[in-house]
């Protein structure tokens, strides 16, 4: 090997060392951090109580006055975050405080649907309802509200009574639940 | 005679000096070379990725709205963190921070609720010279581009250097959140070169 190969050679030694300090890429490093949270379905009324009072069941010849059952209403506020959510109304009829069985021809007891209506949907502008009549035991079907939060207008209908009142003061309730649920 | 014979001695000497010189000496010179690459690295492993979970529980306060505590938090007290350990030889890393909102995957909600939640998620770097350099990136509805800061120092060589942590989370004012489970990504990207 003359001088000149051996300084060809070193040369080339030199270049092989250099090289892979500039080939190398830079090394990063990447992290991926899941961030989790849930949120339970539930149901709330902010408002959970309205009383409707009616100053004369009876008309002049002592029979119900149907309208002034049927013209009440009342609000209840409450909302429900779970997008299967149900709401359903037990109609729980008017009796009167008298006490034994009224003779025939009268009655202590007046029934009547209640109506229970909330604004439901992406905008709160579609009018969902569920009701129930007092003369069925139990409450009426739910009915899907999903996500909303509105007043609850309860309202009342076909009220009926078989035969004169018994004179008294009568008292009756509409129990609305909220179910949540996915 | 004894003279002459020192004096052939000597020319002996003398020859045989130049027959080496007239040969010709050589002189090898090696250099040794290295180098380090630069690099970031995962501890343990020396791996490139990591991966953690922050999980905050139920979301929504007994009234329906975003957990108070929740929407309270700081870069001081944060609603979640996770800790990494990054090993990086570059004299000041680059971090990189994006993230996405929490979201629980409905499509949309109605009015008065909301299906998504907005938060501050940080990466808190611990630096070679003992003080914190926090990298943040907060969530909207149109996300912002990710957060870059380059780091002025060195991280430290130490467990749990590397601090993700998420907080100031924030729905509309009064929004009811809509049932159901929520998740977010984020994202972390530490290189060793600006």
């Amino acid at each position: 090997m003359t001088f000149k190969h051996i300084i060809l050679a070193a040369s080339a030694l030199g270049l092989m060392a250099a090289a892979p300090a500039f080939a190398a890429p830079a090394a990063d490093v990447t992290g991926t951090v899941t961030v989790t949270g849930s949120v339970a379905a539930k149901c709330l009324f902010t408002t959970d109580s309205d009383s409707v009072v009616i100053p004369e069941l009876a008309d002049t010849t002592g029979h119900l006055e149907a309208s002034t059952v049927n013209t009440q209403s009342a609000e209840l506020v409450g909302w429900c975050n779970g997008t299967a959510s149900t709401m359903r109304v037990e109609a729980n009829h008017l009796e009167g405080d008298f006490a034994g069985s009224p003779v025939s021809g009268f009655t202590d007891r007046v029934d009547y649907t209640a109506t229970a209506t909330a604004m439901t949907g992406m905008e709160g502008s579609t009018a969902t309802a569920a009701s129930d009549s007092s003369d069925v035991g139990g409450a009426g079907a739910p009915i899907t509200v999903g996500l909303f939060a509105s007043p609850i207008a309860v309202t009342f209908s076909d009220a009926a009574a078989d035969g004169r009142l018994v004179a008294g003061d009568y008292e009756g309730s509409v129990d609305v639940t909220l179910s949540p649920a996915l | 005679m004894k003279r002459f014979a020192l004096a052939a001695a000597a020319l002996g000497v003398l020859a045989a000096g130049q027959a080496q010189a007239a040969t010709g000496d050589v002189t090898g010179s090696v250099t040794v070379t290295g180098y380090v690459t630069s690099k970031c690295v995962v501890i343990p492993n020396s791996g490139s990725t990591f991966s953690g979970t922050i999980p905050l529980g139920e979301l929504a306060d007994s009234d329906g709205t975003l957990r108070a505590d929740l929407a309270g938090t700081s870069a001081g007290s944060p609603a979640g963190a996770v800790n990494f350990r990054v090993n990086c030889n570059a004299a000041k890393p680059t971090v990189t921070v994006s993230a996405d909102r929490l979201d629980n995957g409905t499509a949309g909600a109605p009015s008065g609720y909301t299906d998504v939640i907005d938060y501050t998620a940080a990466v808190d770097a611990d630096l070679a010279g003992g003080s914190t350099e926090s990298t943040a990136y907060t969530t909207a509805a149109s996300l912002p581009a990710p957060t870059v800061q380059q780091l002025s120092d060195r991280l430290a060589n130490a467990s749990d250097n590397v601090t993700v942590k998420v907080y100031d989370l924030a729905t509309p004012s009064g929004a009811l959140l809509t049932a159901g489970s929520y998740d977010s990504t984020v994202t972390v990207v530490i290189s060793p070169t600006s």
